[in-house]
């Protein structure tokens, strides 16, 4: 299992079209994914489960990651979370 | 294969998928009907025509506007089979859920998740602000 944080950087938060980017993205790997603010824990199979999080810029999320391919999963939330999150 | 038609009086639906595409990206097998404007095609007429899109290995999930509205109605006059999926009163929220849950996930658990999911976006944003100062 791999458990790591990251920051979100986007002025608006982690909004719709990032949300669905992100889904998107956990779907290409075989791991299972769980998003975790506050003491409230989402499997990340839904994006409005993400979205109800309610992230705000600056707010800091952590991803738990488990499976047979979380190294290269997570490789790419690393780069999901601090270059992709830029462009939306 | 997973297809979509959404259907309404008016344009609501070419609405909603321009909303779609800009938090998705283009949408594939997803078909409209815009009850009532355009075309002299009847309702059956653009229902029938969609249904031909269908194969019997497909599954297709409705979303219509209004529940006991002449568009849901008529798709369940006329589209109602084993594997048509019809669900009334969408709005953005459960169309996202249901176009973005994962292919292989059962029909079912898909559109009840769906709904309830929706269901909850629907909130009096104020009256949540107020709790929470």
């Amino acid at each position: 299992m791999i458990l790591k944080d990251y920051l979100i950087i986007d002025p608006h938060g982690m909004h719709a079209r990032p949300a669905t980017a992100l889904l998107r993205l956990a779907r290409q790997f075989k791991s299972e994914f769980s998003l975790k603010k506050d003491g409230n824990k989402i499997q990340m199979k839904s994006m409005l489960n993400i979205l109800s999080l309610a992230l705000k810029c600056g707010d800091t999320i952590s991803v738990i990651i488990e499976g047979d391919d979380e190294s290269q999963a997570v490789a790419a939330f690393d780069n999901f979370f601090n270059e992709e999150m830029k462009k939306f | 294969m997973r297809k979509f038609l959404i259907a309404a009086h008016g344009t609501l639906p070419e609405g909603i998928q321009s909303s779609l595409e800009i938090i998705m990206g283009s949408l594939e097998n997803v078909f409209l009907i815009q009850a009532y404007v355009g075309e002299n095609k009847s309702l059956k007429e653009e229902i029938d025509s969609v249904l031909e899109h269908i194969n019997n290995e497909d599954e297709l999930i409705v979303f219509t506007d209004l529940m006991g509205g002449s568009v849901t109605n008529q798709i369940l006059q006329y589209a109602l089979k084993e594997n048509v999926y019809i669900i009334s009163g969408f709005n953005l929220p459960l169309l996202l859920e249901v176009l973005l849950a994962d292919p292989s996930s059962p029909v079912l658990e898909v559109i009840e998740t769906g709904i309830n999911n929706a269901r909850n976006q629907i909130v009096f944003v104020n009256k949540l602000i107020t709790t929470n100062k």
